[in-house]
């Protein structure tokens, strides 16, 4: 958990991004330390944490989140916390090394059926709900890997509806997603994809590379927007930021440490 | 702009199109609280999220006529729940629905047709829209709105969506800072007139559109021509341009090529014979006096 990101997304005692749906863009930069920092920020809320991890493995997880002080296995042992690793899953299916169990049956031949699998995640959800106090919050790291494993974008789009329906409306949970959108690139479908979701979601972070390349001092630009459905403006923060072992700096445009 | 959205101008389909960087709610509620005035009752489709919170901060006495059908709840008929779904054929369900209150007078609300667009076909979106207009014998269609996300579409089906709509209301970003709204409107008339105008507009708490304002198209046009008309021999060092005596003076000056009676007459009066050859020898010439064809025997 970074302070300073609780900081920039406005975190208080009454704002714990219930029924937010926030949707995450990489394009050119690494924005996983945001995965990382909604995982330990909602588990230390004592938040009930659905985690479908679709681009690393469960230990690649665990071993982050202890950095940032937060033990993932405890949590999985205590109930609050369930990991779906769809990649393992995926692969068990297509080698065909284990029986798929009854339980994971939206995995079938080296595809997701994204009608079944959201009534694991569905069901995963109701069990999380009945054993915790709190509102579940669900979590997909990432879902462009979904997209390039042949999900069709009308699929997709569906699948994000209900899991919104689910997550945010019928109770006040908080869904987050990433997914890999290159805006200069030719890939249509990834764009398209983030779009769809930006119509969908009530805010957006994007974390960008430095349009002037890379840089060591400064690692990368991340905008907030806060999408307004009504009269009010939709509002806007803009901040560059630079990683370190167990820390994110933000600061200005401009105004990075090494620059001054 | 606001005559639209009043109905003081007839309009049959509103299409809203709006995009990432501005989103049409905000509109689209005004025609909301607007048509709420004017109908018996609206009928209220929502595929997009949050239904309940697209009507926030309408007043309650437009909530009542106001019918929520939620087709976010169950969008793609997942749940086999009985709530609409994209597959849902509407004609057939709004039939049946407005069978309960014969022959009032209602507006249609689709918030948005996206969905519709993505997971069904583009025809069969368009004779959805055109049918609830046109065929419903049960209910009297006063107007039919649509909002619709048009950066996810291609541009070829969202011109076809416009070629059935009467008024196509483009949201677009705005330049001045004064205005909340930018509008491009086409609105096609009832008599066959098609009027195009770009407007700016402020909407109230309580979704009244106010302060429109169109944006002169013509007037950047003519800020072009003034500049154009600046002079560019103003303001130099030596002289270009010419006073009228010096205009004059040049006039009268006979350019060698230029037909001149005098000069024509002249060459023409001198007479055949009268040229004559001088020559001069030159010193080193060999000047031979013998005749040299001497020896010929002609």
């Amino acid at each position: 958990m970074f302070s300073d990101l609780n900081h920039l997304f406005a975190v208080s005692k009454e704002n714990h991004l219930q029924g937010e749906f926030v949707v995450i863009s990489n394009s050119k930069a690494d924005g996983s330390f945001l995965i990382h920092h909604f995982l330990s920020f909602f588990l230390k809320q004592n938040r009930p944490v659905c985690f479908v991890g679709l681009s690393q493995s469960y230990n690649h997880y665990s071993t982050v989140a202890q950095k940032l002080s937060c033990n993932l296995n405890a949590a999985k042992t205590s109930g609050q916390l369930v990991f779906i690793e769809g990649m393992k899953l995926l692969g068990d299916a297509v080698s065909g090394n284990s029986l798929i169990k009854g339980d994971n049956s939206f995995v079938c031949k080296a595809a997701f059926d994204l009608q079944q699998f959201f009534m694991h995640i569905k069901s995963t959800l109701e069990l999380l709900k009945m054993n915790q106090t709190q509102d579940p919050v669900l979590i997909i790291d990432n879902l462009s890997f979904l997209l390039y494993i042949g999900c069709s974008i009308p699929q997709l789009v569906m699948f994000v509806n209900y899991l919104l329906q689910k997550v945010t409306s019928q109770c006040t949970g908080s869904l987050v997603l990433a997914l890999y959108s290159d805006m200069i690139s030719v890939d249509e479908n990834s764009d398209l994809l983030w779009k769809n979701l930006s119509h969908l979601c009530s805010i957006t972070c994007q974390v960008t590379g430095l349009e002037s390349g890379y840089s060591k001092d400064v690692h990368g630009e991340l905008l907030i927007t806060w999408r307004s459905r009504d009269v009010k403006q939709t509002q806007i923060k803009k901040t560059q930021f630079k990683l370190s072992d167990k820390n994110v700096t933000f600061f200005a445009s401009g105004m990075s440490s090494a620059v001054l | 702009m606001d005559d639209i959205v009043s109905g003081r101008e007839k309009s049959e389909i509103v299409l809203i199109e709006d995009n990432i960087a501005q989103s049409g709610g905000p509109v689209l509620k005004s025609f909301l609280k607007s048509l709420s005035e004017r109908v018996d009752k609206i009928h209220y489709f929502v595929f997009d999220p949050y239904p309940q919170k697209t009507l926030e901060n309408i007043p309650s006495g437009c909530l009542n006529r106001i019918e929520i059908h939620d087709g976010f709840r169950d969008i793609g008929g997942w749940l086999d729940s009985s709530s609409i779904s994209v597959n849902t054929d509407l004609v057939k369900y709004f039939d049946n629905l407005s069978g309960r209150h014969a022959k009032q007078v209602v507006a249609i609300v689709i918030n948005s047709v996206s969905p519709l667009l993505l997971h069904r076909t583009v025809p069969y979106t368009c004779q959805t829209i055109s049918r609830l207009a046109r065929q419903i014998d049960t209910a009297d269609v006063e107007q039919i709105v649509c909002l619709v996300h048009q950066d996810l579409h291609d541009n070829h089906e969202v011109a076809q969506l416009e070629h059935m709509c009467s008024t196509i209301i483009r949201i677009e970003p705005s330049a001045h800072p004064q205005f909340n709204f930018c509008t491009g409107i086409l609105h096609k008339r009832v008599s066959g007139k098609i009027v195009r105008r770009l407007e700016h507009f402020n909407i109230r708490e309580n979704y009244e559109v106010y302060d429109v304002t169109e944006v002169k198209m013509s007037c950047s046009k003519s800020s072009i021509k003034e500049e154009s008309s600046i002079d560019p021999t103003a303001n130099l060092t030596f002289n270009l341009s010419l006073t009228d005596e010096e205009k004059a003076a040049r006039s009268q000056v006979k350019l060698p090529y230029m037909h001149d009676e005098n000069r024509q007459d002249a060459t023409l009066s001198k007479s055949v014979g009268e040229g004559k050859i001088f020559y001069q020898p030159d010193e080193a010439d060999d000047f031979d006096d013998d005749d040299p064809d001497d020896d010929l025997d002609i």
